[in-house]
């Protein structure tokens, strides 16, 4: 096939590059792309869009760049304070990683700091991807004070799009296709999250030649961790928590309180778990088995039997989350600790909205917008109000300096979530010492939950 | 739509099928639609979370439960909800949680913090009743809302929406689709093209043989590369489009399950007796019609008649055409421009230029400013500006241009 001379030409369309102007076979095609007979060209991930332009720059092949579509930063940071040293590392190796690169670091370490440096660094239009609509609202608060100009966010009800946005996974997976070629540097925050197989694509889609990812436990359950490098970069800098505790996290003791249920709700409990472990025993599941979750959940749905034994189960886990004589306890430690900051947990939103309604403090759950808890999270910092209970979504990554009191009302036996609640007290500060509450049902199936997940070296 | 987890399928051989109706399963769930849908009507003012309680009490025998969970989630679909817009429930939860905490902070011993006082102090300053002030505390939860309106609908005919709505929660987890569809006139296929133009999908055509239609392969531009349920949600969405050919059937690589297994899907369906045609745009019509006299007199040696032909360049557009006139044994055909946009016009130059497979002529409205000799006179084909009503003689002779 002989060379052509038409004009090659790239363009971005729907989360992927186009490379227009060359035939099939041509040698000059760069590695990855392939060609699409929809619609005659070659087609490549956007992810791909760096080494593209660096092999047609490296075989001098004159090409027109109509996919990128991101602006440089004219401002970097307005707040510049000295970086603790090892933040300084973390940037300098990612730099040196020729910006593409993940950053392990513990929580509360100051990871979304290494971000701003790196932004700083780059001064190109970025992107900053996160778990919740909680850490969306950090970031924006973060980013507007660290480089004092308007930021966008594009997730929980909102699309505004501008050289600082920030997103969640699930708008990012969503919306990449068409903010793909709009951003230059992209940071992934807790970026274990990433290689999941939808997430995946919301990076892929991303023409983005600079990425940073972030996470204190790049470790995942089904091993695709190993996807990050691909997705992001290799690990550049990595610093466990036994390396930093003491010089930066908060002190902190743990309390377990146990309480008993009433003789009412005793004999409500005992019945409904009757109930449930009768159909669990006469239909051979094992519960503690891989599978045993979902096959009681299939076998419940197949008979009157199992749906009364679903609604058991249901009933007398709710007997122990929500024990009469925890929310007695809640009341208690509301009082006591009226003059600090707390955040209670809850396992479900419906015990968290009991306990907003009857003791008249804030909840936060995933129908909580963005500006109300954006509210909420001040009110706590500037003292207007002294508690506000969560289900899960305030579990991950969102700061709250101020907070130094978790109450664990119910919570599930995931070793993670607990110490991700117990992190969200522990933002060092001077003079702080945090407590970690944990209420527990005795005699019930939630007393081994409770062990199941102090199973940390944080709860000494 | 429906989700996934509401379709009533099962697994053979690598293949994802739908449940048939069997024995009196399908009478039972036309009683259960009937009911749900008299108690929503019936639920008109009152919150989503009664209505949802309201749907629970209906008997549902456990082997229909997926049924009977599928027409409750159509039935939510079809209410209009709102909130109260009087009193804004996040200022009031600040309010009261903000005297709250005051009230807690000053309460000299635990038993003198006084949940009813803070209320009522609150809802005084609102011009509101305690119980009322509690009520609209969070009045804007979703399960808080109020139906303000149900979109009504006969039972039988909701049985027969969760039919379809099944095969489209099949494709939100499809990685690709192909289709072979038959239309009897160009409005179908260009509400087709429309709709996957629309939702931003790629398409390879390939004519059936002996006329028979079309096979379309339909995926997303990132299918190349990968394949992905990325583009499912778009699937689904382009299903209507699918269906309201007159003739079609489904292939879908669907990846099912929590363990995401690759399964075949197929479906089949095509206009129904009764079911209304889809009409020829009112000035082909008329055309048509004029066009028709004329040649029955002998004025004219060019006859008429639908066309139902795609023409697709890749890499460029579609085109297709409302018509096809013959004479000779040449074949010209004619796409009415008369309800697009100017944009549509520079589209179809391009697409001549590019080479289209057959001589085209035009009929462009004078209201969208083109001028005829955009198309230069060397390729097959010509454009007709007409004012009005598409003029025979001035068609007659684009017609003999088109295939000089």
């Amino acid at each position: 096939m002989g060379i052509s001379h038409q004009v090659v030409r790239l363009a971005f369309s729907n989360g992927t590059i186009e490379v227009h102007g060359l035939p099939e076979g041509d040698p000059r095609v760069p590695a990855g792309c392939r060609w699409d007979a929809r619609s005659a060209c070659h087609r490549a991930a956007a992810q791909d869009y760096a080494d593209i332009v660096m092999s047609f720059v490296r075989g001098e092949v004159p090409y027109e760049d109509e996919a990128r579509d991101y602006p440089d930063l004219a401002e970097g940071l307005r707040v510049r304070r000295e970086p603790r040293p090892y933040q300084r590392d973390a940037i300098a190796a990612w730099r040196k990683a020729r910006g593409r690169g993940v950053v392990v670091l513990p929580t509360g370490a100051g990871k979304s700091y290494v971000a701003m440096m790196a932004i700083d660094d780059r001064r190109r239009s970025a992107l900053v991807v996160a778990p919740t609509l909680d850490l969306v609202r950090q970031w924006y608060d973060n980013l507007r004070t660290a480089f004092g100009q308007d930021v966008g966010i594009v997730g929980g009800g909102e699309h505004r799009v501008l050289p600082l946005t920030v997103t969640t996974y699930d708008s990012a997976y969503v919306h990449m296709e068409h903010l793909g070629n709009r951003f230059g540097l992209v940071v992934f925050d807790e970026a274990h999250h990433l290689p999941g197989e939808t997430y995946a694509l919301a990076s892929r889609l991303c023409l983005a030649p600079f990425r940073l990812g972030l996470t204190a436990t790049p470790e995942r359950a089904d091993g695709r961790e190993s996807l990050l490098e691909e997705l992001i970069g290799p690990t550049v800098f990595r610093q466990e928590i036994v390396e930093m505790s003491g010089d930066y996290l908060a002190d902190y003791e743990t309390v377990r309180i146990a309480v008993d249920l009433s003789p009412e709700e005793r004999a409500r409990y005992d019945e409904a778990r009757a109930t449930y472990r009768g159909f669990v025993v006469s239909q051979g599941i094992r519960m503690g088995s891989k599978t045993g979750w979902s096959d009681f959940i299939m076998r419940s749905t197949f008979s009157e039997e199992g749906r009364r034994a679903f609604a058991a189960y249901r009933e007398h886990r709710q007997l122990a989350f929500a024990a009469s004589a925890k929310m007695d306890t809640v009341q208690q430690l509301l009082y006591d600790h009226r003059d600090d900051r707390a955040i209670l947990f809850t396992q479900d939103n419906a015990t968290a909205f009991d306990i907003s309604r009857r003791f008249l403090i804030p909840s936060i759950t995933h129908q909580t917008k963005v500006t109300e808890r954006s509210e909420i999270l001040a009110g706590l910092a500037e003292g207007a109000i002294r508690a506000v209970v969560t289900s899960k979504v305030l579990n991950e990554g969102v700061d709250v300096p101020d907070a130094n009191i978790a109450v664990i009302v119910s919570g599930s036996g995931s070793v993670r979530e607990h110490v991700q609640r117990l992190g969200r007290v522990l933002r060092k500060k001077e003079g702080k010492r945090a407590i970690l509450y944990e209420l527990v049902t005795r005699e019930t199936s939630e007393a081994f939950t409770s062990e199941r997940r102090r199973d940390h070296v944080a709860y000494r | 739509m429906l989700t996934a987890d509401l379709v009533r399928a099962y697994r053979r051989q690598g293949e994802l099928r739908i449940r048939a109706w069997k024995g009196e399963a399908r009478p039972n769930a036309e009683r259960i639609a009937r009911r749900y849908v008299t108690i929503a009507a019936a639920h008109v003012g009152k919150t989503r979370g009664e209505l949802k309680e309201a749907l629970d009490d209906v008997p549902v025998p456990s082997r229909e439960r997926k049924v009977g969970d599928g027409l409750r989630k159509l039935i939510l679909d079809r209410c209009e909800v709102g909130v109260d817009a009087e009193h804004d429930p996040a200022a009031l939860r600040k309010a009261v949680f903000e005297a709250a905490a005051q009230a807690r902070r000053e309460a000299p011993h635990l038993g003198a913090f006084d949940r009813d006082a803070v209320l009522t102090g609150v809802a005084a300053s609102h011009g509101l009743a305690p119980d009322e002030l509690e009520r609209l505390l969070y009045a804007d939860l979703k399960q808080n809302h109020r139906i303000e309106g149900f979109d009504a609908i006969e039972g039988e005919a909701l049985v027969d929406l969760y039919d379809e709505s099944q095969v489209q929660a099949v494709l939100l987890r499809a990685e690709k689709v192909v289709v072979q569809v038959a239309c009897k006139t160009a409005a179908t296929y260009r509400y087709l093209f429309r709709k996957l133009k629309f939702l931003r999908l790629l398409h390879r055509i390939e004519p059936l043989p002996d006329d028979g239609g079309y096979r379309i392969e339909i995926d997303g531009p990132f299918s190349v590369i990968s394949s992905s349920t990325k583009y499912g949600l778009q699937l689904a969405l382009a299903f209507p489009a699918i269906r309201a050919c007159d003739a079609w059937s489904l292939e879908a690589e669907v990846r099912w399950g929590k363990a995401r297994d690759r399964l075949r899907f197929q479906a089949v369906g095509g206009r129904k007796e009764g079911e209304r045609e889809a009409a020829l745009p009112d000035d082909v019509q008329k055309l048509l019609e004029k066009h028709a006299e004329r040649f029955d007199k002998g004025s004219t040696s060019w006859s008429v008649a639908p066309a139902n032909k795609i023409l697709s360049l890749p890499g460029v557009g579609v085109c297709v055409p409302d018509l096809v006139f013959t004479k000779d044994g040449a074949e010209v055909y004619l796409e009415a421009l008369g309800y697009w946009s100017r944009d549509a016009v520079w589209k179809r130059v391009e697409l001549v230029e590019a080479g289209l497979p057959v001589p085209m002529v035009f009929a462009v409205p004078s209201r969208l400013r083109v001028s005829e000799e955009v198309l230069p006179e060397d390729l097959p084909a010509a454009l007709v500006v007409y004012k009005g009503v598409i003029p025979v003689g001035k068609l007659e002779a684009a017609l003999e241009s088109a295939t000089s």
